[in-house]
């Protein structure tokens, strides 16, 4: 018992995240503000308007295997934050996972 | 059909009435101004004037808490809307469901550094669950739905809804302003949230861990009171013995006079309770976060148990101490289908008592008891009462007539933590996660218009008061029968305490040299009394509880005393220093 109760020590890995966002004043703002408060490193970000309301984000994370369900749990969340079609968790898809070492901050 | 003309601020109040608000509390300018003039012809919406916008998230948070309701604050742009931000902070990190009407500058200047134009949709991101800018009065009813929905559903917390001033004024065509809204209503009150199917696989787990335990506490937090479930979770801990810690937030969730009670946990708790929680070998923890100042270091934090974390939002599972098992889901649905899954075994658990039983669950045996007048204070009644005598006073009062109450931060804080006992739900209002002082007045005047048919109370220390004093005013003005107490140390105590613990006793401005407090209430109007001996307290609090308007209460304390039991920071729970026997009393009058 009381074993990894906490994260700290795990090494963070880079990550590809999608997700779909409703394209509303602040929607961006949000999830990267989610990132910053949770001390997600973010290693890559691009995005691109998918239709008239809507916005495709690219996200390359660096997160500890615990921190990474909690994050996506709490993206899934952001009202702005819509359902990838047939994803699970809601509107999150794990795409790739580099190896550990790659130019990643302490994720923690 | 609605044929009458109207705008997009009139439109708004619509939105409001039909989310089932009654009551605003806002402070108007020019960017809301429209809002403001559609407010004044809806007598059914009424609004509270505060004198200082951050008072009016505190007191729609107020009245959140004490109605389970959305609380409603607005403000104008710019500094109005600023103002809101430690009151929507300190609802975000309590779990208060708020929504926050700002005006915005037109649209057609937005971007131009404009007279009060602040970007507070962006300065408000991280200490609100959602935020919308209204581009278009079109927009107006589905943002409307939607904020209130997102303010309720799930872990409660603040929406800001940003509203330019052309929106508001925009005229709204009758043929659009009765077009059904696309986002459906949702009902007032915080709503169970849907439940997983893979949910009774989990609550089969954690029955099972509880029949299987030696040495089981329940750890109740705010979302039981949120959730309504104070009830479940007594009747849960009777039918198997279960042992009860409260924490700061979750206090009104079960009675500390109740038998199986440990108190509180956590920095100032009882040792009963952090001795059960390093102890126990199961910890059912019902609606918390497991807050660090609850757990102390986390990986110290309950080395021996199993934690199986009742929570509604996925994202606070593990966020500090990551439980065994998770049942994630609506307490409402998720507390009595556990409990349906255990088996009774009221009669194990003798052992595991034997031991809690000789850990104290009481912070302090050592305060003259002020219950009755001409109690022995041991020839010391005509001095200042202690922080801890005067907290254990109070508790007694408001409790004893049914009272509800808001505290500020600090000592007297923790005091009065410590002596309320009786834990009606949704009765103790405290800014538990942000520690905001100031907090406690404003809050009590929310609180005071939620549920009118009890005795409201703010205590503050003198420290936090003057932060949010000149809401005295809006007090007055409304003629609302709030009990404001403050507990003057002469000191900002708390951090004095730690000075003298941490810092060696080195003072570096904590020292308040406060006005006469009795003084400036009077100057408000507000009838006022100054208790500066022992044996004045118990009349003084009767005077103020007797009150059918708002009066005013400033108990002189001793000035340098400390709050025990005391886990010291970096510290383990078991680690707490509990406090120093005093010395004898003087004058010696006893034989
Ligand atoms: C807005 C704000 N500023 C600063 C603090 C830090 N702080 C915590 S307790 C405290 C002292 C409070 O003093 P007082 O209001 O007199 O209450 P007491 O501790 O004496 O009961 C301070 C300054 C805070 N919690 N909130």
């Amino acid at each position: 018992m009381n074993k990894g109760r906490t994260d700290g020590t795990e090494r963070p890995e880079v990550e590809t995240w999608i997700l779909r966002l409703r394209d509303r004043p602040g929607a961006l703002e949000r999830v990267l503000s989610l990132l910053r408060r949770r001390r997600v490193g973010l290693e890559g970000l691009s995005f691109a308007k998918a239709g008239e309301d809507r916005l495709d984000v690219e996200l390359h994370v660096g997160v500890t295997v615990v921190q990474r369900e909690r994050i996506q749990v709490e993206l899934a969340g952001l009202a702005d934050v819509e359902a990838a079609e047939g994803e699970e968790p809601v509107g999150l898809r794990r795409l790739d996972s580099f190896n550990e070492n790659e130019g990643t901050n302490d994720g923690t | 059909m609605n044929d009458r003309p109207t705008n997009g601020a009139e439109w708004i109040c619509d939105s409001l009435v039909e989310e089932g608000v009654r009551i605003l509390f806002g402070h108007p300018g020019g960017a809301i101004l429209p809002f403001y003039d559609a407010l004044h012809g809806r007598p059914e919406l009424r609004h509270v004037l505060v004198r200082h916008e951050q008072a009016a998230a505190h007191a729609a948070d107020g009245y959140a808490r004490a109605t389970g309701n959305v609380g409603v604050c607005l403000a104008t742009s710019g500094p109005g809307a600023t103002n809101l931000v430690t009151g929507l902070a300190t609802a975000a990190m309590d779990s208060v469901p708020l929504v926050a009407l700002t005006g915005q500058v037109p649209t057609n200047v937005m971007g131009t550094d404009a007279f009060q134009e602040v970007d507070v949709l962006g300065l408000t991101i991280p200490v609100t669950k959602h935020g919308f800018l209204v581009e278009s009065f079109e927009d107006i009813p589905d943002v409307m739905r939607e904020a209130f929905r997102v303010a309720r559903s799930g872990r409660p917390g603040p929406v800001l809804v940003d509203l330019p001033k052309n929106v508001q004024a925009a005229a709204v065509p009758a043929y659009w302003r009765n077009r059904p809204a696309s986002v459906p209503p949702s009902e007032n009150g915080t709503r169970p949230a849907p439940t997983d199917p893979r949910l009774y696989e989990v609550l089969g787990q954690a029955a099972e861990l509880l029949d299987n335990a030696l040495r089981p506490v329940i750890m109740v937090g705010r979302g039981v009171v949120a959730s309504e479930t104070s009830e479940c979770v007594r009747a849960l801990a009777e039918a198997h013995r279960l042992p009860v810690i409260t924490t700061l937030l979750g206090l009104d969730a079960f009675s500390r006079n109740h038998p199986l009670s440990l108190g509180m946990p956590g920095m100032h708790g009882t040792a009963r309770a952090n001795r059960a929680i390093q102890e126990a070998d199961l910890i059912l923890g019902f609606g918390l976060r497991f807050d660090d100042r609850v757990t102390g270091p986390v990986a110290s934090f309950a080395p021996a148990a199993q934690i199986v974390l009742f929570e509604v939002d996925p994202a606070v599972v593990g966020r500090t101490v990551k439980p065994d098992l998770a049942v994630v889901g609506d307490l409402r649905t998720t507390l009595p289908a556990f409990r349906g899954r255990t088996r009774s075994r009221a009669h194990r658990g003798e052992e595991w008592w034997g031991r809690l039983r000789t850990w104290s669950r009481d912070p302090s045996s050592t305060v003259f008891d002020a219950a009755g007048e001409g109690s022995p204070f041991g020839g010391l009644e005509d001095q200042p009462p202690t922080g801890r005598e005067a907290a254990r006073a109070l508790a007694r009062q408001i409790e004893g007539a049914g009272g509800q109450v808001s505290t500020d931060v600090g000592q007297h804080q923790m005091w009065m933590a410590q002596e309320l006992k009786e834990g009606a739900p949704a009765t103790h209002f405290t800014s538990g996660g942000l520690g905001t002082m100031g907090y406690a007045l404003p809050a009590a005047i929310g609180a005071a218009f939620g549920r009118a048919d009890r005795a409201t109370w703010a205590v503050a220390g003198d420290g936090g008061f003057q932060m949010t004093l000149q809401e005295m005013a809006t007090v007055v003005q409304e003629d609302l029968p709030v009990r404001i107490v403050v507990v003057n140390n002469g000191y900002l105590g708390m951090v004095r305490q730690w000075q003298e613990l941490f810092f060696e006793g080195r003072y570096s401005a904590s020292r308040l040299s406060g006005p006469d407090m009795s003084a400036v209430a009077r100057a408000y109007g507000i009838p006022a009394r100054t208790v500066t001996r022992r044996d004045e307290l118990t009349s003084a609090l009767r005077w103020a509880d007797a009150a059918t308007g708002p009066v005013f209460l400033e108990i002189r304390v001793v000035n340098e005393e400390n709050v025990y039991p005391l886990v010291p920071p970096g510290a383990r729970l078991d680690e707490m220093v509990e406090e120093p026997i005093p010395p004898a009393p003087e004058p010696a009058t006893l034989p």
